[in-house]
């Protein structure tokens, strides 16, 4: 099938696409999974109910035969139920299929522009592609509100309650909300806002929860790194009690693969509070005890064997034992760790670009758990788009010489030497600036190439409807046969017209 | 053709049942299944109950007779209940696995063929790290041009704060295209009279809302309504349009038939009409008809599969390649897309002239750059031989030429 604008093929475009269909037939898988489920769970259940029937009526008295009634009835109930949990999950079955099916739709679309020609319907096919690709920008990028602006039906009930975004917005308004799994989408912005913006790991640490199973069969660091972001914060906080208790409960399980993180972060809590005492004078909260640091940096790895044994490792001694530190001891600490190199990794641990850091890790996964690009798409398009457009000339203020007419000036800078080069617009430009040029192996020039005496070469054609225009519209006042420069503003006859070969 | 949709539709299609009408997932199944053992519970309950009726009215010494009816009659009872179930357990069991297969056939004959491309590789060139505030302002642009007309709002300022509000986009762009919205909004409610009043008599614009004014009145079927429009409204010097397009409507008018479709008919005309109309609009306010954003994007599609292309190629020859200059590969644009700035290839060095190698003419006039110039002149040391004719050239003769695009 040939292309029209020399765009792809159908069948390219579903190879760029084929997210759209890999989702929502992932979540078809969850969903069949979850009937299969249900399944195997009613069959057993009604399995032993029936047995138990069999049994009463098989006893041959009226009294096992009521038994058997309400038997009979519990099972009827337990299908009604089973039933409406089914009802549930077709419905979700019948949603999801219809995501497919619009979908196709929309490329059989394509398809049909393509075979009928139709330059037209394929600009408005393309101009649909965008926009989708503008709301998927959108909604990963921007603020993700709760729901108060917008009308309900704008909204978008994400676990922890009704949002709306701007993309998920503009999806709608332009009716493709079929076009994109923008749940997914906003389902992970809102993680990467609580992140980068609120600094709250709640919400990661839930999806964390709920995906264990990926995490682990990835190999994921993810969660390790929240916990550490969790322990670190708390220690930020002054709150060492709850740190401890956390590092005991969700970091000592990673003793195994991230060791000596371990140990940076039981130094952590030493260091953090020697820091804290520096600065003010204020009591050590007098459940820390400094000796607590491990020292033994060149040693390989104990023999833990307990949690109990790892505990005593990595924190000496029992804490709240004693009621007094001496400050020296604190003093001396700081300024052992002044002259190591472990403080810039503590201070790594302490820095604020951590959250963008988790952030980068959480996306990551979370892009490829659905098979979606982790860089927008939008970006991509626009960064080869912005290359494949890019001619030499692009950026080039074009430099003009003033004529004693202003009118005449402001007419030919805008209207006639003006570009709608998209590269050059004001957005794009700058932009632009470091991206590669496009790459030509043939001229593009324009029809009836003529040279004027000062070596411009224009279109005949044009430069001769140009001076009809400026005469009728009074901008200049031209003889017949005569032209003007619109780059020297000067007037030339058509005799000095020097027809050019570029070959 | 295309093979994959075709082959995506159809394992697509097998998720329903065959021949379903509304289309049902075959998931339905379990579900129904499930509804008739629960017919059929019911009624044997109701066996069950009036079973145990029958009993209870019996006395102990009722003939041997009885008894063995109530026996039997039970034994049958039994015997369905079991036979409901057995059939539900198996039949969903079945029901269950052939779904199963048909979404793991789904994606093994259909989707694993779409897994080709991994776009983050193809994203080679990262825009620059400061782009994001020039990127969302190329966003509010397009959707100022493009989303104006789909607005709840239609008051000026509503629709500014709107955009504003929502979308962040500054009154500034935003004001550019509030008219060209409010008209769009009125001919999608089907009022095109402020388009009308906007639009310039004998303007092509002016023919088509012409044609949808009549298409609506002949939807509403007042046939003198109709008919005077028709033949009194037509705008001048558009004799060869009514033979095309009024003609028929008349036709059809005068012999009482339906237009076929009208509604499918008035929807394409109107698209047209507002396709028309902010063509005009974008001109007359010397704004781009399409947005920047929307001309980059469709080059960048454009050029992916030249990128994948030359990817393979350079994959499979084992060459390593930088586009930090210039991509390495030739892409063919539409002509729209390519008149943006005069292109010039040096024929002798075949790279494009720039500021710094830009082109010459020679005397026979044709063109060459400066590099080439300088190598044929040795550096303008002796007069050469045009490598396209048999003039001859030394360097004081030529002369700097500029390609400038109207
Ligand atoms: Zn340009
Ligand atoms: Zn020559």
């Amino acid at each position: 099938m040939g292309s029209l604008i020399h765009e792809p093929s159908t069948d390219f475009h579903l190879k760029l696409n084929e997210q759209l269909f890999h989702i929502p037939h992932e979540l078809l898988r969850k969903n069949v999974r979850q009937v299969h489920k249900l399944i195997e769970r009613e069959s057993s259940t009604l399995q032993s109910l029936f047995s138990e029937l069999n049994v009463s009526l098989q006893a041959n008295s009226l009294d096992q035969d009521k038994l058997a009634l309400n038997k009979l009835n519990e099972i009827i109930r337990k299908v009604d139920l089973f039933e409406r949990k089914l009802t549930k999950r077709v419905d979700e079955e019948l949603r999801l299929l219809e995501r497919i099916d619009s979908r196709l739709k929309f490329f059989h679309g394509l398809q049909n522009a393509k075979e009928s020609q139709d330059v037209s319907k394929l600009t408005d096919w393309y101009q649909k592609y965008t926009n989708v690709l503008i709301a998927d920008y959108l909604i990963r990028n921007d603020q993700v509100h709760l729901n108060s602006l917008q009308d309900d039906e704008d909204s978008v009930t994400l676990q922890d309650g009704k949002m709306w975004n701007p993309g998920v917005t503009y999806l709608k308004q332009q009716q493709l909300e079929s076009l994109l799994d923008y749940d997914i989408l906003l389902a992970a912005n809102r993680i990467s806002k609580s992140l980068t913006v609120d600094h709250n790991l709640e919400p990661l640490l839930h999806w964390i929860g709920e995906n264990k199973v990926f995490l682990k069969k990835n190999r994921s660091f993810l969660e390790f790194e929240a916990r550490l972001q969790d322990y670190v914060e708390l220690l930020k906080a002054g709150d060492y009690k709850s740190a401890i208790g956390r590092f005991q409960k969700f970091l000592l399980p990673f003793v195994e693969s991230n060791y000596s993180d371990l140990k940076l972060a039981s130094g952590l809590l030493v260091f953090i509070n020697s820091c804290r005492q520096e600065e003010s004078k204020l009591q050590v909260n007098d459940s820390i005890d400094p000796q607590i640091i491990t020292n033994d940096e060149n040693n390989t790895e104990p023999n833990l064997r307990s949690k109990d044994d790892i505990y005593e490792h990595f924190f000496r001694k029992k804490v709240a034992k004693r009621t007094s530190t001496p400050p020296t001891v604190n003093k001396v600490i700081f300024k052992q760790y002044n002259k190591n190199a472990d403080l810039a990794r503590y201070t790594d641990l302490l820095d604020q670009k951590r959250w963008s850091t988790l952030n980068e890790l959480f996306s990551k996964e979370y892009y490829s758990m659905y098979g979606i690009s982790h860089k927008e798409p939008l970006l991509m398009y626009l960064s080869l788009g912005i290359s494949t457009l890019k001619t030499k000339e692009c950026l080039h203020r074009k430099e003009f010489v003033s004529s004693d007419n202003p009118k005449l000036d402001e007419y030919l800078q805008k209207d006639v030497l003006g570009t709608t080069c998209p590269v050059c617009s004001e957005e794009f430009a700058p932009i632009a600036k470091d991206l590669p040029y496009a790459h030509h192996i043939q001229s593009k020039l324009f029809e009836n190439p003529v040279m004027l005496p000062n070596g411009n070469i224009y279109d005949a054609k044009k430069l001769k409807a140009l001076a009809l225009n400026l005469n009728r519209s009074n901008l200049a006042d031209l003889q017949e046969f005569e032209v003007v420069d619109p780059i020297d503003k000067k007037k030339y006859p058509e005799t000095d017209f020097i027809k050019m070969y570029p070959t | 053709m295309s093979v994959l949709l075709n082959t995506l539709q159809q394992e697509f299609d097998k998720l329903y049942t065959e021949n379903s009408t509304p289309r049902e997932p075959i998931i339905k199944k379990c579900h129904d299944e499930t509804s008739s053992l629960k017919t059929h519970l019911k009624k044997l309950k109701a066996h069950l109950s009036k079973q145990i009726e029958e009993q209870e009215v019996l006395s102990d010494d009722c003939p041997e007779e009885e008894k063995k009816k109530i026996i039997r009659k039970r034994g049958v009872i039994l015997e369905k209940l079991n036979k409901s179930h057995k059939h539900w357990d198996h039949s969903i069991k079945k029901q269950i696995k052939h779904i199963s297969q048909q979404h793991v056939k789904f994606n093994k004959v259909a989707l694993t063929k779409l897994y080709e491309f991994d776009l983050d590789k193809v994203y080679v060139n990262k825009l620059p790290s400061n782009s994001k505030k020039l990127v969302d302002d190329a966003i509010s642009f397009h959707i100022s041009r493009y989303n104006m007309g789909n607005l709840s709002a239609t008051n000026e300022s509503d629709m500014i704060r709107y955009l504003r509000d929502v979308y962040g986009i500054s009154p500034e762009t935003s004001s550019k295209f509030v008219q060209m919205g409010q008209i769009v909004q009125d001919i999608k409610k089907g009022d095109s009279s402020s388009c009308q009043e906007w639009c310039e008599p004998g303007s092509p614009l002016n023919f088509e809302l012409y044609v949808l004014k009549s298409l609506q009145l002949f939807k509403k079927g007042d046939t003198l309504v109709t008919y005077n429009h028709l033949t009194r409204k037509l705008p001048a010097s558009s004799f060869i349009q009514v033979t095309t397009q009024v003609s028929p409507i008349l036709t059809q008018l005068v012999l009482g038939e339906k237009v076929h479709d009208i509604n499918a008919a008035i929807h394409l005309q109107l698209e047209k009409c507002i396709s028309l109309f902010t063509k005009e609009y974008c001109l007359k306010n010397n704004l781009p008809f399409e947005s920047p954003l929307f001309l980059i994007v469709l080059s960048g599609i454009i050029s992916f599969q030249f990128y994948i292309k030359y990817t393979t190629i350079r994959a499979a020859s084992h060459v390593d390649w930088t586009t930090k200059d210039e991509l390495p590969f030739d892409v063919q644009l539409p002509e729209f897309l390519c008149h943006f700035h005069p292109i010039f290839i040096c024929p002798v060095l075949k790279e494009e002239t720039t500021e710094e190698n830009p082109p010459y003419s020679l005397p026979c006039h044709h063109i060459l750059s400066k590099k080439s110039l300088d190598r044929l002149s040795k550096n303008g040391t002796t007069t050469f031989k045009c490598p396209y004719c048999p003039v001859n050239a030394s360097m004081s003769k030529t002369m700097r030429v500029k390609f400038i695009m109207l």
